[in-house]
């Protein structure tokens, strides 16, 4: 439906950018009008996506029809536009309008790139996935549990001796795991997984066999930490335009608003 | 002189009595000392000033409770109100955090067909619309909680100055065995809600008192033990059963495996079709604990009705349309495949939402969805296990076997005929369901909700506890999770059919 | 379940608060930006391009087109003809025409002629659009016929031939114009000696380089053709009526006989006849006294002029009555009265290059214009010559007084439509 529509708008343009070669129409006249208001009912429509999702329930269309006429009637808007302007920046509010303009799409088309890439990327690399607003939750629990094993160590009835196991670990934890789980990219043994492999490969060597299954756990937490590492990338990588395409798209709104009410007071 | 044990306190509070002041009861008449004194502590007298809670709803449990005398109030005070589902959102910017109950649904206007009622641990049902009733001397309460160790099902308070008796399970046990104990819990039982329970049953809901009344004093009182199978797949259909007490699994054989159709509790009832005419068992009815049932045998109810022959014509016609629609869900139920290559995990499943890690953008919008349209409580999680590129979200999977109904104390979570679970308004939030769903996908919500206080008069404010499960959405044509994913990345599918339609290499998946 | 999943998505994660506060910023920015603006007055903002040079001197005052003062409503500020007026006059087209299905109806002056296109934009310019808007299907009143083809949508394309051409007019001036023999190469000229012709030596282009200026005989032809009519008058006749140019002889000899009071008997033919008869002729034509001297030579000379000189280029009626009647040459000035047509720009250019048939006239009657073929060498929209309609024809007619004639019209009168 969405690919019809594209069509339909699409060779409409075509044809009319034939008429348009003969000498570009004003944003003012008839046919840079009427591309003006198709244009900006297009932006408008993609605006609105930010509206519909906060009300997702609403049976006003699926969500899917909704992003995928978001897309797609906001690239077609872009073209609208340059042939409403014939091709031309015009004046600072105009040219301010055309750059913001510009970024969004292009972020637009970034995030596009991205969503198709980025989420099979963190599926692949991520076995043990967690939701991204709990990940604090997540390694909180890890340091905990990190500590816990290490106590569990602790040689009972005894006092703390140096040497023993438990002191060689727990000298580690405060070293190396606990600085790894608050950020794993500083400069650390943990931070290459071949080194971490290394490190913990010799710690092994240095604990007896009873003290291996804590160190096991304590390298599955590192593992997974780091894999949180990733994911917290990743998930930046996959989000991170939206902080420019959304407040540009406000800004440029109310940009538009104001474009939209001087030009027509004024041609 | 013989060397008295140690008293181990077995019940936390009251009276330990010996085994003389025990017989001095008529009901403890034909029990052996040797076993109450072997017993001691597993009974003792209470005494509860007029106002006293007894025991709350919910909590955790193990004894039963006599009445020697007084009288209490049985009551739930949990409101009666459930979490809406809202057919359209009008949720957003002010309610976001808070979340709002419905009132009771004769607040909202609904009326309904017949009172509805809900069943508890005693000898009384609670109507929903006014959910108070009386105990009084000679009531036993709380067996389902000594028995089977279910959550208390009801609050109780002393009504006035009272006096009980507090037992654990095996003194029960030996009560139950003493034939004048068992008449006069049988006949409370007769007297105050074997009517309305004979009433609720489809094909005797219109019939005259008469022969209700007729019907009421030949029934028979039987029990059974955890596991019995009350009767098979395939036999003879020669009884109607409806239980007064404890849990039946009603299950159906297919070719591969076996499927659980529903668990039944107190109230519920099977077997009628069979009272009509000659038909043969769709499904094996075991007992999970303990259950003590009503038992109407065929040969009784031919010669009631030969008295009322009015009556029997018009059973006849229920009982064709019943076996039309039997026929017709039996025909469905046909084509279920279970195919056990896979695990049990997935294949219990009978319906999943799974969420397409290649195509999600972990955006939330399903869970938002969720929770707008089920009044800011989602019932999915974002999370669960993995199966190829699909994420298995924590949200119901309308189990082939569903563990999740086994032993409500209220009798408030029963599952749709499209296999939706449902949990009903009077949920009083004890969490046996949550805890049995191997997945955690019943969880429990506090909500905020203003409720009349009995003792001040005043409005105030009560955390209560509901829970809260996926209920597939019914009233919308879509589940909103799915409506709601901006990248088609969300959808409810039918494992087996599902993953037919994928490779073989699917269900062998190769070591990555 | 794990603590916080329940409502993780209810509370707002820094990320998302950060997109939402963002937003919030950046649309109050904007906001801020255009009210700032408006708040220190400056409408520059809007502009959606500079305006043309001309206008710079308005360039930061808005007003002075798009004011209150000037528009029709109070919401808008649409520039209406009446700020444009205050400068410039804009006569009607025709008087009749239909714009709009209104009779008389105008389009505004923002109809065709654009601003803020840039400095170097020349607002006058006007693309053929303008023009075939209408004129690609234009519709005229059956009554009275219509005069101008109505099919023109460009010049290349279908612009009809130059009526003169297409009507085969002939030129009617009552004048003997032979382009042939003046320009050939052994040319006598004055004094006898051979000279050449150019175009250039009888036409010269007018001073605002548009047409060529008409022919005029003391500047043009008297260098050649000398109206000297005896030799003891210096000064040759004026280029006038016969009866001025009578007067002018009778003065002259008049005068010449005055300050030569006996000449007049010394007046003899330098070569007497042989022949008896002739010599008694002329001894009784020979003039008795001054006056008659002076009737004669007066006659004499006039019927050189008349007989022999004027009727060189002129239609003399009754040639040999005394006072012959010339007629009036009525040479067209305009030939194209519907365009303009300017010989500056096309100064680069050989006169023959366009006026092909000129060397090879010999007719008076032969209109030597050039025809549309010709223009089109050049100006057929791609060999780089404008082809538009505003490059020939002019919209605004500038005969018809305007009530509100602006202060910067134009003196020139551009011809009319």
């Amino acid at each position: 439906m969405a690919a019809l529509a594209t069509a339909a708008v699409g060779a409409a343009s075509y044809a009319t950018q034939v008429l348009l070669s003969s000498s570009p129409p004003s944003g003012g006249s008839w046919p840079g009008l009427a591309y003006g208001i198709s244009g900006t009912g297009m932006i408008v429509f993609a605006a609105l996506l930010a509206v519909r999702r906060k009300f997702p329930t609403m049976r006003v269309g699926r969500m899917q029809v909704w992003m995928r006429g978001h897309v797609w009637l906001g690239l077609l808007s872009f073209p609208m536009i340059l042939f409403h302007g014939g091709f031309s920046l015009g004046g600072p509010l105009t040219t301010a309008l055309m750059v913001l303009f510009t970024i969004i799409t292009l972020s637009g088309i970034f995030g596009l790139v991205v969503q198709q890439i980025v989420p099979k990327l963190m599926m692949e690399q991520i076995p043990a996935e967690v939701v991204y607003e709990q990940a604090n939750v997540f390694i909180n629990g890890l340091r905990l549990k990190a500590a816990e094993r290490v106590e569990s160590l602790f040689p009972k009835g005894r006092d703390e001796a140096d040497g023993t196991p438990y002191s060689i670990v727990k000298e580690f934890l405060e070293k190396e795991i606990k600085p790894f789980l608050d950020d794993p990219k500083r400069k650390g043994l943990l931070t290459s997984p071949k080194n971490a492999e290394i490190v913990f490969t010799h710690i092994r060597k240095l604990v007896p066999p009873e003290a291996h299954g804590a160190v096991e756990e304590l390298r599955q937490i590192i593992e997974k930490r780091r894999d949180v590492a990733r994911q917290i990338t990743l998930h930046y990588v996959l989000h991170a335009w939206l902080l420019i395409h959304v407040p540009l798209s406000a800004g440029m709104l109310i940009l538009v608003f104001v474009h939209a009410i001087m030009a027509l007071r004024y041609s | 002189m013989v060397e008295t044990e140690p008293i181990v306190r077995k019940i936390a509070h009251g009276e330990i009595l010996t085994p003389e002041q025990l017989l001095e009861y008529p009901f403890f008449k034909g029990i052996s000392e040797k076993l109450l004194q072997k017993n001691l502590g597993a009974v003792v007298r209470r005494t509860f000033k007029k106002g006293e809670i007894i025991c709350r709803e919910g909590e955790e449990g193990s004894t039963a409770f006599y009445i020697l005398k007084g009288t209490v109030d049985i009551f739930i005070t949990t409101a009666v109100s459930h979490v809406q589902t809202q057919p359209e959102a009008k949720t957003g910017w002010f309610r976001k955090m808070k979340s709002l109950l419905v009132g009771p649904p004769a607040a909202t206007g609904k009326t309904q067909q017949r009172q509805r009622y809900i069943p508890i641990d005693a000898s009384v049902d609670l109507s929903v619309a006014n959910p108070v009733a009386q105990l009084e001397e000679g009531d036993l309460f709380g067996e389902m909680t000594c028995l089977s160790f279910y959550p208390r099902s009801a609050t109780v308070r002393a009504a006035e100055d009272c006096v009980v008796l507090e037992m654990l399970r095996n003194i029960l046990q030996l009560l139950q065995k003493n034939k004048e104990f068992k008449v006069r819990v049988e006949d409370a039982y007769r007297k105050r809600t074997l009517d309305r329970h004979l009433r609720s049953v489809e094909i005797f809901g219109e019939l005259s008192s008469d022969f209700l009344e007729f019907l009421k004093a030949r029934v028979e009182l039987v029990d059974f033990a955890p596991g019995e199978i009350i009767c098979k797949q395939d036999e003879d259909a020669d009884a109607f059963y409806l239980i007064r007490l404890g849990n039946v699994k009603v299950s159906q054989r297919y070719p591969g495996g076996e499927m659980v159709l529903t668990y039944l509790s107190r109230g519920q009832y099977f077997g009628e079709i069979g009272l009509l005419g000659h038909s043969k068992r769709t499904a094996t009815c075991s007992a999970l604990d303990k259950v003590e049932a009503v038992k109407i045998r065929k040969e009784d109810f031919d010669a009631m009705v030969r008295q009322f022959p009015a009556i029997g014509t018009q059973l006849q016609k229920v009982a064709d349309q019943r076996l039309e629609t039997n026929r017709q869900q039996s025909k469905q139920l046909e084509t279920v495949f279970l195919n056990d290559f896979l695990g049990q995990s997935l294949m219990d499943a009978n319906n999943l939402l799974l969420i397409d890690l290649e195509k999600c953008t972990r955006c939330d919008d399903c869970v938002r969805a969720c929770a707008a349209s089920h009044d800011g409580i989602t019932r999915l999680i974002r999370d669960g296990v993995r199966y190829d590129k699909y994420l298995v979200a924590t949200s119901c999977r309308q189990c082939l076997d569903p563990l999740c109904m086994v032993g409500c104390p209220v009798g408030a979570i029963h599952r749709q005929p499209s296999r939706e679970i449902v949990i009903e308004d009077w949920c009083i939030g004890c969490g046996l369901c949550a805890k049995q769903c191997p997945y955690e996908n019943i969880n429990l919500h506090e909500f905020v909700v203003k409720q009349m206080d009995p003792e001040t008069g005043q409005q105030k404010e009560v955390v209560t506890r509901k829970a809260t499960v996926c209920d597939l959405c019914g009233q919308h044509t879509e589940p909103s999770c799915v409506y709601a994913c901006p990248h088609d990345a969300a959808h409810r599918v039918d494992p087996k059919e599902f993953f037919h339609l994928q490779s073989i290499d699917f269900i062998f998946p190769k070591p990555k | 379940m794990r603590p916080g999943l329940a409502d993780y998505f209810n509370r707002a994660h820094p990320f998302r608060r950060l997109k939402g506060r963002l937003a919030y910023l950046a649309a109050a920015l904007a906001a801020v930006w255009v009210a700032g603006h408006a708040v220190i007055g400056q409408k520059e903002l809007y502009n959606p391009g500079e305006v043309s040079a001309p206008h710079a001197f308005i360039a930061n005052n808005c007003n002075a087109c798009h004011s209150e003062a000037t528009s029709s409503s109070l919401l808008s500020r649409v520039v209406p003809d009446r700020a444009c007026e205050t400068c410039h006059a804009g006569p009607v087209h025709h008087a009749n025409q239909i714009f709009d299905n209104q009779p008389g109806g105008e389009p505004k002056c923002g109809s065709c002629h654009r601003e803020h296109e840039g400095p170097m934009f020349a607002t006058a310019f006007m693309s053929s659009s303008n023009c075939t808007q209408c004129h690609s299907s234009l519709q005229q009143a059956a009554v009275p016929p219509a005069r101008f083809v109505t099919n023109i949508t460009s010049f290349q394309r279908d612009h009809p031939e130059f009526r003169i051409i297409r009507e085969g007019r002939k030129d009617a001036a009552t004048i003997k114009r032979n382009h042939k023999k003046p320009l050939r190469p052994d040319l006598p000229g004055p004094g006898g000696r051979p000279t050449k012709l150019e175009c250039g030596s009888c036409h010269r282009v007018k001073e605002d380089g548009t047409a060529m200026m008409p022919i005029e005989f003391e500047r043009d032809c008297e260098s050649c053709h000398s109206l000297a009519f005896n030799e003891r008058i210096t000064s040759p006749a004026p280029h006038e009526t016969p009866d001025i140019v009578e007067a002018f002889v009778r003065t002259a000899f008049s005068k010449y006989a005055g300050s030569r009071s006996g000449e007049w008997k010394n007046d003899v033919e330098w070569n007497p006849p042989r022949r008896l008869p002739e010599f008694r002729r002329m001894v009784d034509e020979a003039p008795r006294d001054l006056p008659e001297w002076l009737e004669i030579r007066v006659r004499d000379s006039s019927q050189l002029l008349f007989q022999k000189k004027c009727v060189e280029c002129h239609e003399v009626e009754d040639r040999k009555a005394t006072m012959p009647v010339i007629v009036k040459p009525e040479i067209p000035q305009r030939w194209l009265t519907h365009s303009r047509f300017a010989h500056t720009p096309h100064r680069m250019l050989q006169c023959t290059s366009c006026h092909s048939g000129a060397p090879e006239s010999a007719q008076t009657m032969q209109v030597l214009l050039p025809d549309r073929a010709t223009c089109l060498q050049c100006h057929n929209g791609s060999a780089g010559a404008p082809s538009n309609c505003v490059t020939c024809h002019a919209y605004h007619d500038k005969t018809i007084p305007t009530p509100r004639a602006g202060s910067l019209t134009p003196g020139r009168a551009i011809g009319n439509n």
